[in-house]
């Protein structure tokens, strides 16, 4: 394999590691201050794309209108689901996790009978349509607009995370629910902040994704999610910079597997479930070996 | 602890894989349901010509196929209209929906059968679809005639399965004549999708067609693959773009074709590509818009391909009900639902071994000319070649196999 196409593959990696960066943090911040993993994350994810989309080819707005409205309306979603769906069940481990995975299928199938289960070309703006040449290597503008959208949000996210008084009430939330409550945070409202920022990062890492692969459906969201949650778990799940880590590393290694062994193209998902069993039977703490917590829901 | 409820969220995820994943149809509820109907069977038998002729439609409304299902129910509609009765009664479409997955499909076979007694089937567009179905039909004995699956193992050793449509080896050699004298191809790439069998089947039969166009055994630089609801084909396109072939030969289904075409454009992939007649929907060009420049396909149809009498009145009955343009899952939706009729008119009851019998000896004309149907129940039909020029689907010629 010569340099450019080293580089090739490296520019296609990175992208999708970015992406699936993204999505993976909404998975861990859920985690990370309720202890339950979202089901529904990737449904969310979808819900933000479609209807983004459907705004552009029902009521003709452009993109720039129609995805504030789409992530405002899926942050609303989130914080209704999580007050009607989740919070009953909070107690219960089981039944919560079941709870998020028919609220999945709930969302899947609402999209499909009431709007439409067909693939949509996904609006997005002509800009990333363009492409760089260096040499011989090809960088899509999207590619770099996903790297320098996740970093800027990475970079908010700790922001809050260490420098606000909302941040430091998730973490002390995700530390020591009772304990927290009796230093007065009032652990509601840092749940609904935790799935505002879950969901506003579904909505993104939504409408860059749909910009690089310009289509989407009710389905949109099953995969992305998937590996999303898989970078997850691989990183430490309720840590920030695992899930941040494991997503980069998952897409990257999907990509770097095809590279070096081209007649693995057929395992590249094999590849990223073994690697996903391997880490829970050996590491199940992830790469930041995060503290296995007993108790929370 | 957390290890083992995590541990039990793959297994759960594992079985939600499996149940996505081309599974086996279900055998057991298959053989219980065989029994039971071949005693109702008896009952039918003995009925005259009823009120109304129920017809069943097994398509994949929902799921990844929806536009194929969508298309084809479309063309079975505007059949239905422009021929209502057949026998003095009028004809009852029952439609259901198998969601694109297969078990889905075996169990719509087998509702159309148990619980809406209807005397033949017209399903699926899938091969994969298809197969499950006529699995089901065939021990019951009701038969089944499919729109645009292509698949030869859909009506292999199926006595009560036909089709309206040509099979792929067919469309593999029209495929690889394009490519060689079209294209003026010497070697090729393959990109498919491997959950699907019409994607496996089309392309073996590409590379073994190609291969022996060509002369060459190594013409065939490579083979790559994914699944179905892949997004990202970068690392597959950038392993193609070193090999630099003449032709990529990716017969996959829409969405994931127009990924591939877009993003094969990114990485300045100049060899054109090649796919089958599932790339013959409009969302197609939607999603890839001028990525698809210069793409060409193999389909069952296409409106500037044909003038005869019965397809002007296809045509332009399709063009008047949906504003859009009839293709190839409309017109084998239509031509199925015909080619039936004309079997039940022809065999003068609803009886399905009389049905079953009048197909196998079809001569009738449809949208797409004279269709008869081969031994194993495939209709012989010419091939037309569709190319992308300036943003539309333009016809090239119709490869007539002999």
């Amino acid at each position: 394999m010569n340099l450019s196409l080293f580089l090739q593959f490296l520019v296609n990696g990175v992208a999708l590691g970015s992406l699936y960066a993204l999505i993976a943090i909404g998975y861990t911040i859920i985690y990370g201050v309720v202890g339950l993993i979202n089901m529904a994350h990737g449904e969310f994810f979808m819900v933000a794309a479609f209807l983004t989309m459907w705004g552009v080819m029902t009521y003709n707005l452009p993109w720039y209108v129609s995805f504030p409205i789409a992530m405002i309306i899926t942050v609303l979603l989130g914080l209704l689901v999580d007050k009607i769906a989740y919070k009953p069940l909070r107690k219960m481990k089981t039944s919560s996790f079941i709870g998020a995975i028919s609220i999945s299928l709930l969302l899947q199938n609402f999209f499909i009978v009431f709007f439409t289960p067909r693939s949509k070309p996904f609006p997005h703006p002509a800009i990333l349509d363009e492409v760089i040449l260096l040499g011989d290597v090809a960088l899509p503008v999207v590619n770099i607009a996903i790297v320098v959208v996740s970093i800027i949000l990475f970079l908010i996210l700790s922001f809050i995370v260490t420098k606000t008084d909302i941040g430091r009430a998730m973490r002390a939330v995700s530390k020591d629910l009772e304990a927290s409550q009796l230093m007065g945070v009032n652990p509601n409202k840092v749940i609904a902040f935790a799935f505002i920022l879950s969901t506003s990062f579904a909505a993104v890492g939504a409408f860059m994704y749909c910009s690089k692969f310009p289509y989407v459906d009710p389905f949109t969201g099953a995969i992305p999610g998937l590996k999303a949650f898989i970078g997850a778990v691989i990183g430490g799940i309720g840590s920030i910079p695992g899930a941040m880590v494991g997503g980069f590393l998952l897409g990257l290694g999907e990509i770097m597997l095809v590279a070096f062994f081209p007649t693995l193209t057929s395992f590249r998902d094999v590849f990223t479930y073994l690697i996903l069993i391997l880490f829970l039977l050996f590491r199940p703490g992830g790469i930041f070996n995060v503290k296995v917590r007993e108790e929370k829901v | 602890m957390k290890k083992h409820v995590l541990f039990s969220v793959v297994i759960l995820f594992a079985l939600v894989l499996a149940s996505c994943a081309p599974a086996a149809a279900p055998a057991e509820a298959e053989e219980a349901a065989v029994e039971e109907v071949v005693v109702e069977e008896a009952v039918v038998e003995e009925a005259a010509v009823p009120d109304t002729i129920r017809i069943g439609v097994n398509e994949t409304m929902t799921g990844w196929g929806a536009p194929y299902g969508d298309m084809t129910w479309k063309g079975i509609q505007l059949a239905n209209k422009h021929k209502p009765e057949v026998l003095g009664s009028p004809v009852e479409l029952i439609l259901v929906d198998n969601k694109s997955e297969k078990s889905e499909s075996a169990l719509a076979a087998q509702r159309l059968v148990e619980v809406e007694k209807v005397v033949a089937i017209i399903g699926v567009n899938s091969s994969s679809m298809a197969m499950a179905q006529n699995e089901v039909l065939d021990k019951v004995g009701i038969p089944a005639i499919g729109p645009a699956c292509t698949n030869p193992l859909v009506t292999l050793d199926k006595p009560y399965a036909f089709r309206a449509a040509f099979i792929d080896p067919v469309q593999g050699w029209a495929a690889a004549k394009y490519a060689t004298e079209e294209v003026g191809a010497k070697t090729a790439v393959l990109l498919v999708d491997i959950t699907l069998d019409y994607c496996v089947g089309l392309s073996n039969y590409f590379r073994t067609n190609f291969i022996e166009m060509t002369e060459d055994d190594h013409s065939i630089l490579g083979f790559f693959s994914f699944q179905t609801g892949d997004r990202d084909f970068t690392a597959q396109l950038t392993q193609i773009k070193a090999l630099d072939p003449d032709i990529i030969f990716a017969p996959n289904e829409y969405a994931e074709e127009a990924a591939i075409l877009q993003q094969a454009k990114q990485l300045g992939i100049t060899a054109p590509f090649l796919a089958g007649d599932s790339a013959d929907v409009p969302e197609l060009l939607e999603i890839a818009g001028e990525n698809a420049e210069g793409f060409a396909y193999t389909a069952q149809f296409h409106p500037d391909g044909y003038t005869h009498p019965e397809a002007v009145v296809f045509i332009d009955g399709f063009r008047e009900d949906y504003d859009m343009e009839p293709e190839t899952f409309s017109v084998t939706g239509y031509d199925a639902y015909m080619i039936l009729m004309d079997a039940i008119e022809k065999a003068g009851s609803t009886d399905p071994d009389a049905i079953k019998d009048a197909l196998a000896v079809t001569n009738f004309v449809g949208a797409r000319g004279l269709t008869v149907f081969d031994e194993e129940g495939n209709g012989l039909l010419g091939v037309p070649v569709i190319k992308v020029v300036d943003g539309k689907k333009t016809f090239r010629y119709i490869a007539d196999p002999e």
